[in-house]
């Protein structure tokens, strides 16, 4: 009986073994590529882009393999571990955290090696994949915020559409008392504007637009105490404080989808996935989209980018950079741009028809993504390795309390700046 | 060989998947948490002795520290001592001979299969402003409800009184198996001296369950002081940190800020918080806990 035990134990070993990843196929090199997707139509997508890939690189084969759930964690332990995919997806604020730990591979020789043009994309989405100088990924997509407007309710309370010329101070904060009904009892049935309470892709390019700033220029203090500052952030809270113009957070749970798709609220500043995951389904009204406001403090949009890398620690580096180049191409960017999930980061095809007047979806301004690209300044406070800790420790709490009306910007702000600058080691 | 000591061999060949398993995936990590926990440790780079450090930083220089603590002891406290009384309650209703009462504890044990994403999503529908049936419950009655979920003082309330949806489940379970066990001629005898119900309860039900009960609140409290899904998912925390838990907190520093040795430091403080309180409680028990063979 004991002999069997062993038998089957030692069966289960070797099947074991044969189970360990394989990276040579016969001849062929296999790299993984890492997707954070959790749409089963992305990871098709990216199948087929692989097979592709292949079709021009016979000798390397790709296997797409996805984390749909707490995808960074992930990565992170797959790279401390020895057991980095060749490419992944990454979002551009997790680069400088990244380099910062030496787990990426620096993209330079080959660009330098193959004067790989890197003049195709959007300029300022090649500045928001560096750091200190460096490039660590190619830009799969831009993502900068438009403002989605509801044209019928424009309409109903007889005021102009925005245009490009708008101002959050003036124009934004009048259209949204306008925009901002009740019933008779008093109750609230129509708000001016939803604006998410994301501070680092919502609110941080809006705080921009009117003049404050969270980080000095170099990011090596908080200045978020300034008067400016101060003056923008208390006139954000005021939106849901004093002017009710929008619609608070608790409210927008409630609804049964969401608040601009229901026709609650008349603007939305909101990205471009946002056409496929929701403003495609609106059937009652007619929408339209615009550059976002700017303010006194100029034209800002977030810099948030979308990238193909290569980790630190990746088997088959010339591989994958074979493959981050041919997602760089425009048949490629042209297949993800198609699918409508995002925009594409080559500027000749952002500008051409096949993404301004795609065959398939809604017909709307587009070109207002490709100038909130072109025509705006990025904020960067996201790249700061202690973002996220500034963020979620010291900023979110306090203007969560800003905006509930339980403290002034000015009290936050002081607060926000002290916490900050000891975080970031200001003496 | 002999038998017998093929046996234990094959004995421990056995049970070899959950032991290598145990040493692989929850000692090794737990020992290797202990060294973690005296490095500045970022997890892609090699860790750094920093000595204790993150322990000084912890105690002296970490508002929120203090505050999630405090946020996790009130959230303790608030389901511990409802959950306790609510799931006793519902086990002395199921303990009645009534016809179905199998279909009755199936019902009740229902609600605690959910899955816990699932269950959040649904408790915040139910605590919404102005649409959850909570609050719509309550206009109906005349009282303005709060904005639960979204409110500095009724967030904590509100993940307290969700964790009430399990008093159905095993706790309610194991409490039902004492009061089973506990023989029928204690109360007949109390019967035939003409005893009433609070006395039987009292001198009889309390002091047989109190090892159920003393059990319960043990495994509760340990349980209770590890939550982080409800938050993760429904508030991150806020607003303005008042559903900050521990675990969340934790969590943060080692995924979001990149802090794995301040983690661990945090980890293990929360070990000897949880291994104190128990310990703390044995020594109460002898107070209050009856064991029959005494």
């Amino acid at each position: 009986m004991s002999r069997r035990v062993i038998k089957i134990f030692t069966l289960l070993l070797i099947l074991g073994l044969f189970n360990l990843q394989g990276s040579y196929v016969f001849g062929k090199v296999k790299i993984e590529y890492l997707s954070h997707t959790t749409d089963i139509n992305e990871l098709k997508l990216y199948r087929e882009l692989g097979e592709m890939f292949t079709k021009k690189n016979p000798e390397i084969e790709v296997e797409v393999t996805s984390v749909p759930e707490r995808f960074y964690e992930q990565l992170q332990i797959r790279i401390a571990s020895g057991m980095s995919p060749d490419a992944t997806f990454l979002a551009n604020w997790y680069i400088p955290p990244f380099v910062e730990r030496g787990a990426l591979t620096c993209l330079d020789p080959f660009v330098e090696k193959e004067r790989y043009n890197l003049a195709k994309f959007f300029p300022n989405t090649v500045e928001a994949c560096k750091v200190g100088g460096k490039l660590y990924g190619l830009p799969r997509h831009p993502s900068p915020m438009v403002l989605y407007y509801n044209k019928d309710l424009f309409d109903k309370a007889g005021i102009s559409y925005p245009n490009d010329n708008w101002t959050w101070e003036k124009d934004f904060l009048e259209a949204a008392k306008k925009l901002t009904k009740t019933d008779d009892k008093g109750k609230y049935i129509q708000w001016g504007a939803y604006i998410s309470r994301d501070i680092s892709h919502v609110l941080l390019p809006i705080i921009y637009c009117l003049g404050g700033r969270i980080l000095d220029e170099d990011m090596k203090k908080c200045v978020i105490d300034t008067p400016q500052s101060i003056t923008a952030i208390q006139w954000l809270g005021d939106l849901w404080v004093k002017h009710k113009v929008a619609i608070t957070p608790d409210l927008a749970a409630g609804l049964a989808g969401d608040p601009f798709v229901l026709g609650k609220v008349a603007m939305v500043p909101q990205i471009y996935p946002f056409i496929i995951t929701q403003a495609q389904f609106i059937k009652d009204f007619k929408w339209d989209v615009v550059i976002l406001p700017k303010g006194k403090g100029g034209r800002w949009n977030r810099a948030a980018v979308g990238v193909h890398a290569i980790p630190a620690g990746a088997k088959h580096p010339e591989e994958a950079w074979k493959w981050l180049k041919f997602l760089a191409t425009e048949e490629a960017q042209l297949k993800i741009a198609e699918s409508g999930l995002v925009m594409p980061s080559l500027r000749v095809l952002a500008s051409s028809p096949k993404f301004l007047q795609p065959a398939k979806g809604p017909q709307i301004n587009r070109k207002a993504f490709v100038d909130g690209m072109t025509k705006s300044k990025l904020v960067k406070e996201i790249f700061h390795p202690k973002w996220s800790e500034m963020e979620t420790q010291v900023i979110a709490p306090e203007f969560d309390l800003v905006f509930l009306g339980k403290k002034s910007a000015e009290e936050a702000c002081k607060k926000i700046a002290i916490e900050c600058n000891r975080i970031l080691g200001v003496k | 060989m002999k038998p017998k000591k093929r046996e234990s061999i094959l004995g421990y060949l056995y049970i070899s998947p959950w032991i290598i398993g145990f040493l692989i995936f929850t000692a090794g990590p737990m020992m290797a948490s202990i060294y973690f926990s005296f490095c500045d440790y970022q997890l892609l780079i090699p860790p750094k002795w920093v000595g204790i450090s993150n322990y000084i930083r912890i105690f002296f220089n970490d508002q929120l520290f203090l505050k999630s603590l405090w946020n996790t002891f009130y959230y303790t406290v608030g389901s511990i001592t409802l959950g306790v009384l609510g799931s006793l309650f519902l086990a002395v209703l199921l303990n009645q001979r009534v016809r179905g009462e199998t279909i009755f504890r199936s019902m009740f044990y229902l609600p605690t299969l959910t899955p816990a994403v699932a269950m959040a999503i649904l408790w915040g529908w139910l605590f919404n402003t102005e649409f959850g049936l909570i609050n719509r419950t309550l206009s109906k009655i005349g009282i303005q409800g709060p904005a639960w979920l979204y409110s500095t003082e009724w967030v904590i309330p509100a993940f307290i009184i969700m964790s009430l949806w399990g008093i159905g489940g095993s706790r309610m379970i194991i409490l039902l198996a004492g009061l089973q066990g506990i023989p029928q001629e204690l109360y007949d005898a109390a019967e035939v001296d003409g005893v009433n119900w609070w006395t039987r309860l009292r001198y009889i039900t309390l002091p047989l369950l109190s090892p159920s009960i003393f059990f319960v609140i043990v495994t509760g409290i340990i349980g209770s002081f590890q939550i982080f899904t409800a938050s993760y998912i429904m508030t991150g925390g806020g607003p303005a940190n008042a559903s900050l838990f521990y675990v969340l907190y934790l969590y943060r520093n080692a995924f979001e800020y990149f802090k794995m040795g301040y983690a661990s430091a945090l980890a293990w403080i929360l070990f000897i918080i949880i291994i104190t309180l128990t310990l703390f409680q044995f020594k109460l028990a002898g107070k209050w806990v009856y064991y029959g063979g005494q």
